[in-house]
């Protein structure tokens, strides 16, 4: 029975199936959602660990497969975060008491004078499906608030998007600041214009190509 | 100047320069963020306007807000747009119709002279309605004097050309709701859409024949495709059948067709025959974007254009300057002379602009080979 659940979830996890309501996918019109089954699941008495890691993670994963393969695109990606969003609504509240679904807290943002969001969304909402809490700055952020996050949120992990030449050269000085304000935190950055060499001559932690890949990285890292 | 810099970019895009190509690099963000933070413009540059700085540099402009200009959006006159301060960086932007009302809301900052968007003009199914209605009454028209004083100013600088607005799938994007909002409606809500969509073609057609009663030649669609947003799902549903319908009314009239595709493109380009463009502007090859120069050059046959070519990241001094000479000497080997070529999509704010007159060099060089023949 558990095992058959979580599968479900997961299968509305990745298929974009947010609620029963949802218009979309067409052909499960009137089916369950994710929220409906999260809901199940947890009625049913499956741990909010489990509804976490083998339903909303595994669904997100499945997805993650497909980006890596080429088969989906964001529109897939933002369909079923959006689905694992509705379930996790109503994880919530259970996860706060058990904090041992959660891998830890991290902090993402835009660097100062880009206003680009979608590149930092779409590793939030991975990263939040991988079972990660995600503080996102939002846009336009500068180093200074960086620090002050990292201050008050103790992540265990710091994000920095640029999508343009021109803000990249804001990535370096905000690294800088946040190695002054906490040695040893990694500092992870992205965009389109990053490549490795460039993180690494601004010692940043590294750089991947996609959100999936981010999370794989740091769920490998631990 | 010695080459008629308009003469020349009509002949490349027309086929009758007798093999010669042309050098059209985009500088306005470099110059515009200067502007922007109030700073000196560097020598020789300092105290030059955008114009006398791409004559300076010897090379050609891409002239697009200049001569957009000439083309105005009419509104049904019932519109009515007000904006007011919400407080000093906030500014609320609402849109009267007899349809219903749109609010958009955006905060200006210091770093930027883009403001980040708060709140879309559409968030909801009854204000794409409203956009709907919008499209469905808007006309366009033709300022003859406009093009004129333009022609006049920076006739010298490139043939008169112009971008249309995005179409279906990239106006929700970019302009009107944002990628996430506009994923969900596309996925939720496909009847609403279409209707905006079937309005927004209309509209389109309108501005067509506006178009093509004009000396604008070179038109371009202001797309910024970016495969990782348009999936190849969306852009085969929405995107190709759109573009080749605009393609196939503007060639009507002799228009050159291109379209701007500046972000991921690799799971787009087999289809790029397929769009009825006469070419494709600001595609970037790695290690910016996601595609080889190769790969750009088989996807676009023998009979397409590139505009462009170069990563802007070439131009900044993270590479070495040989580098950027090979990556130009490149482009001009693989499309010539099926090219305009450029910065994909624009040199940044960090970028060297001698780097633009090492290019110009080379470009010389080239035109002059091919002037003096075999």
């Amino acid at each position: 029975m558990t095992r058959e659940i979580l599968v479900e979830l997961a299968d509305a996890v990745a298929g974009g199936k947010a609620e029963r309501d949802s218009p979309y996918p067409p052909e499960r019109r009137g089916e369950d959602g994710a929220a409906e089954i999260c809901l199940a699941a947890l009625a049913a008495g499956v741990s909010p660990e489990d509804v976490l890691r083998r339903g909303l993670v595994a669904g997100m994963q499945r997805v993650g497969e497909r980006f890596a393969r080429g088969e989906a695109f964001i529109p897939e990606v933002l369909l079923a975060a959006k689905a694992m969003r509705a379930a996790l609504a109503h994880l919530e509240p259970r996860l706060a008491k058990e904090e041992a679904g959660r891998r830890g807290t991290v902090v993402l943002g835009t660097v100062a004078g880009d206003i680009h969001d979608l590149g930092k969304n779409l590793v939030g909402m991975v990263l939040q499906g991988a079972g990660w809490r995600v503080v996102d700055l939002g846009v336009d952020v500068s180093a200074d608030r960086f620090a002050q996050a990292v201050r008050a949120e103790h992540p265990r992990v710091v994000g920095l998007s640029a999508l343009l030449t021109t803000t990249m050269a804001h990535l370096g000085p905000t690294v800088e600041r946040l190695r002054r304000e906490a040695p040893g935190l990694p500092v992870y950055v992205g965009g389109a214009p990053v490549t490795p060499e460039f993180a690494e001559r601004i010692g940043a932690a590294g750089t991947f190509p996609d959100a999936f890949a981010f999370a794989r990285h740091l769920g490998e890292a631990g | 100047m010695d080459t008629d810099l308009a003469e020349l970019h009509r002949d490349v895009v027309f086929g009758r320069a007798g093999g010669k190509i042309l050098w059209q690099p985009r500088i306005l963000c470099w110059y515009e963020d200067r502007r922007f933070r109030g700073e000196e413009l560097p020598e020789p540059y300092a105290g030059m306007d955008l114009y006398e700085i791409y004559r300076s540099l010897r090379c050609s402009a891409r002239l697009y807000d200049e001569y957009n200009s000439c083309f105005r959006r009419v509104e049904h006159p019932a519109v009515r747009i007000e904006t007011r301060a919400l407080s000093e960086t906030d500014t609320e932007t609402r849109i009267r119709t007899p349809a219903g009302d749109q609010t958009a809301v955006h905060r200006r900052t210091s770093t930027s002279s883009h403001p980040i968007t708060l709140k879309w003009e559409v968030e909801s199914m009854a204000e794409l309605h409203v956009a709907t209605w919008r499209e469905e009454n808007t006309d366009w028209e033709w300022d003859r004097d406009r093009f004129d004083a333009w022609r006049a100013k920076v006739g010298d600088l490139g043939a008169p050309t112009m971008y249309m607005p995005r179409m279906n799938v990239q106006s929700l994007y970019v302009e009107k709701m944002g990628v996430e909002s506009a994923v969900f409606a596309l996925y939720e809500h496909p009847a609403e859409v279409a209707a905006y969509f079937r309005a927004l073609d209309e509209s389109h057609d309108r501005l067509i024949d506006v178009i093509n009663a004009s000396p604008v030649d070179i038109v371009n669609f202001g797309e910024n495709v970016h495969a990782g947003t348009l999936s190849p799902d969306l852009f085969l549903r929405y995107h190709l059948p759109a573009c080749r319908r605009r393609a196939d009314r503007l060639h009507a009239a002799g228009k050159f067709v291109s379209s701007h595709w500046d972000g991921d493109v690799k799971p787009l380009l087999p289809y790029a025959g397929e769009t009825g463009l006469d070419g494709i502007e600001a595609i970037t090859p790695k290690p910016q974007g996601d595609v080889t120069l190769e790969e750009v050059r088989e996807a676009l046959g023998d009979g397409m254009f590139l505009l462009d070519g170069i990563p802007a990241v070439y131009f900044d001094d993270t590479y070495p300057v040989e580098t950027l000479a090979a990556c130009a000497e490149r482009v001009i080997e693989l499309f010539a002379p099926r090219l305009v070529l450029g910065i994909s999509d624009e040199i940044s704010s960090t970028g060297d602009l001698e780097r633009v007159r090492v290019v110009g060099e080379i470009v010389d060089r080239y035109n002059a080979g091919v002037e003096a023949g075999p």
